[in-house]
């Protein structure tokens, strides 16, 4: 399902931008390579990523440092070893689309 | 036996416990601050990139609580502690090299002769920064590295880049934080693939200054199929003023690879041991970690093993002597996120007088871990009725086809036991020395020799008056 989320000049650089669909805790962020969707939860230990900036294609948890991949979700420092589900993007014109 | 026992003859003998002049080359400020971070990294000419590692882990420290667990850390006063003393004089290659007032200490400590006699190579730290360093050639010729990690950041920076702070991040806890904000000295060790160094590489830890914060990082990799020892010691003055040693140790063990890092802690009791050691076993990898703790006020530490591919086996023998004023809070973390992963814990905890002695663990399967096997078995000798012991364990499985065993036996020394030894023409204390060695066996036997002694010896020191 594709679901409209934001406007493109909405999103801010490396911030976190919620929102929920379905039930589904999604975050976005806009960073310097890219735009990005993933769940709003930790693999480690459930906490929100949004409490967390994104540097480039990765964004680190505040609670414990566990380091993410944004395309992948992989996790690439411990203590986290699960993936985070991320979302597919689609942007037309200035709108932001998410696939879930 | 008597049930309670007074502290008659309480000896206690602490013969690490003098200390040399000192005599600095930096030294920063008492407290912590960004400017002491910044000189941290400037006194050590790092690269960017580690500069703003640091800074970062700064304010995380910052941010993060204290833990509301395990020991009471109330005392501690992070403003009254000095973060980097630098000794002076430069770090040497062969013991000439090493200024002779430092050369004294290590001497006194039998560092020389052990190099000489048992290991592949040594690292000798003092306060804040490595005053040695040595590997003998054999082991250099095949591509080993054994250096400070200060000295691994400048010859191989790519590769302490690749893998520091990439098993513990600053924010995984407050001390992890503090470690990589501060860091200095440590060990630096990498196993190329298929190198097996059969003797051990040795690390040695001093505090010698008063109110001396001492944070050593430590990262050892093996590549596939290699195999290394690393055994480290640690030894501090005697103040009235107490010292924090805070170390992060990470350890990659790729596949079919092996490491067995020993701990044999004995810091003076003025100093609080709080440590993160972590280490990621990669598939059919062992990890073992022996830890034995008899020294410092406090300790916090929990080593752990993440079984990350299947066939991984993680090990953890931890020995605890708490006597009296000692809290020693120890115990392991095994986490099994594949099939066929197995783990081993084997804690032995002796509490004497008021010490008292915990044990905290965590066992987590993963659904993925299929097939796995835990093994936890916790042993608590109490020798007096004011011992404390305190067990904690933690199993978190969500894998159905596993096997989880844990074990858990608290005991006091038996009044036939010691008749049985006494009966032999043991006097009392030795009877109990007795027992207590006989108590610790199982993780003194997988020790080299000379550290097998020295541990016994200084369960024997520690058990001098303990009955009475």
């Amino acid at each position: 399902m594709k679901q409209y989320v934001t406007l493109y000049t909405d999103l801010e650089l490396n911030t976190p931008f919620k929102v929920t669909i379905e039930n589904v805790h999604i975050v976005l962020y806009k960073t310097e390579t890219g735009i990005y969707a993933l769940a709003d939860t930790c693999s480690h230990e459930e906490y929100p990523l949004s409490e967390s900036t994104a540097i480039a294609d990765t964004i680190e948890c505040k609670k414990h440092g566990s380091t993410f991949n944004l395309t992948t979700g992989q996790a690439i420092t411990l203590p986290a070893f699960e993936p985070v589900q991320t979302y597919s993007i689609s942007i037309d014109g200035d709108k932001i689309y998410v696939e879930i | 036996m008597k049930d309670d026992i007074s502290p008659k003859g309480m000896s206690d003998e602490y013969k690490f416990g003098f200390h040399d002049k000192e005599r600095e080359e930096s030294k920063a400020k008492r407290g912590l601050d960004e400017s002491v971070v910044r000189m941290i990294s400037d006194i050590k000419g790092e690269p960017g990139w580690m500069t703003d590692i640091r800074l970062k882990a700064y304010k995380i420290f910052l941010e993060k609580p204290m833990p509301t667990w395990g020991a009471d850390l109330s005392k501690i006063n992070f403003d009254d502690i000095y973060y980097y003393i630098k000794p002076a004089g430069k770090t040497g290659k062969t013991w000439e090299d090493v200024p002779e007032d430092i050369k004294g200490t290590f001497e006194k400590l039998g560092i020389p002769q052990a190099e000489r006699q048992f290991l592949a190579g040594v690292e000798a730290q003092y306060d804040s920064e490595s005053i040695y360093s040595s590997l003998k050639d054999q082991w250099s010729k095949l591509g080993v590295i054994f250096l400070s990690t200060d000295e691994a950041l400048k010859e191989y920076p790519e590769l302490v880049k690749k893998y520091f702070a990439t098993i513990i991040p600053p924010a995984d806890n407050k001390f992890a934080a503090l470690n990589t904000a501060v860091w200095s000295g440590g060990s630096f060790v990498y196993i190329p693939t298929g190198v097996t160094v059969q003797i051990p590489l040795q690390a040695y830890f001093r505090i010698n200054a008063k109110s001396m914060g001492q944070f050593e990082r430590t990262l050892i990799i093996a590549e596939k199929g290699a195999s290394a020892q690393y055994v480290e010691g640690c030894t501090a003055p005697v103040y009235d003023e107490d010292s924090l040693h805070s170390a992060v140790v990470e350890i990659i063990v790729q596949e079919n690879a092996r490491i067995r890092y020993t701990t044999i802690q004995n810091w003076s009791k003025n100093v609080y041991n709080l440590v993160t050691k972590r280490a990621a076993a990669y598939k059919n990898a062992t990890m073992e970690w022996i830890d034995g703790n008899i020294g410092s006020s406090v300790t916090m530490k929990y080593p752990s093993v993440y079984l990350l591919e299947e066939g991984a086996r993680g090990e953890v023998l931890s020995m605890a002597f708490a006597s009296d004023g000692q809290h020693l809070d120890t115990g392991a973390k095994m986490v099994h996120l594949a099939p066929n992963t197995s783990s081993i814990i084997v804690s032995k905890s002796i509490s004497k007088h008021n010490g008292r002695a915990s044990y905290r663990g965590l066992v987590k399967v993963s659904k993925k871990a299929k097939g796995s096997k835990v093994n936890v078995k916790c042993d608590a000798l109490l020798l007096n009725s004011m011992s404390r012991s305190d067990t904690y364990p933690d199993m978190q499985v969500d894998a159905a086809d596993v096997s989880v065993q844990h074990e858990a036996v608290v005991s006091k020394v038996s009044a036939e036991q010691l008749f049985y030894a006494m009966s032999r023409g043991l006097t009392e204390d030795e009877a109990m020395a007795l027992v207590v060695n006989g108590f610790v066996e199982p993780i003194a036997k997988l020790l080299p020799l000379e550290y097998a002694i020295e541990l016994n010896r200084l369960i024997q020191l520690e058990m001098e008056g303990s009955v009475g």
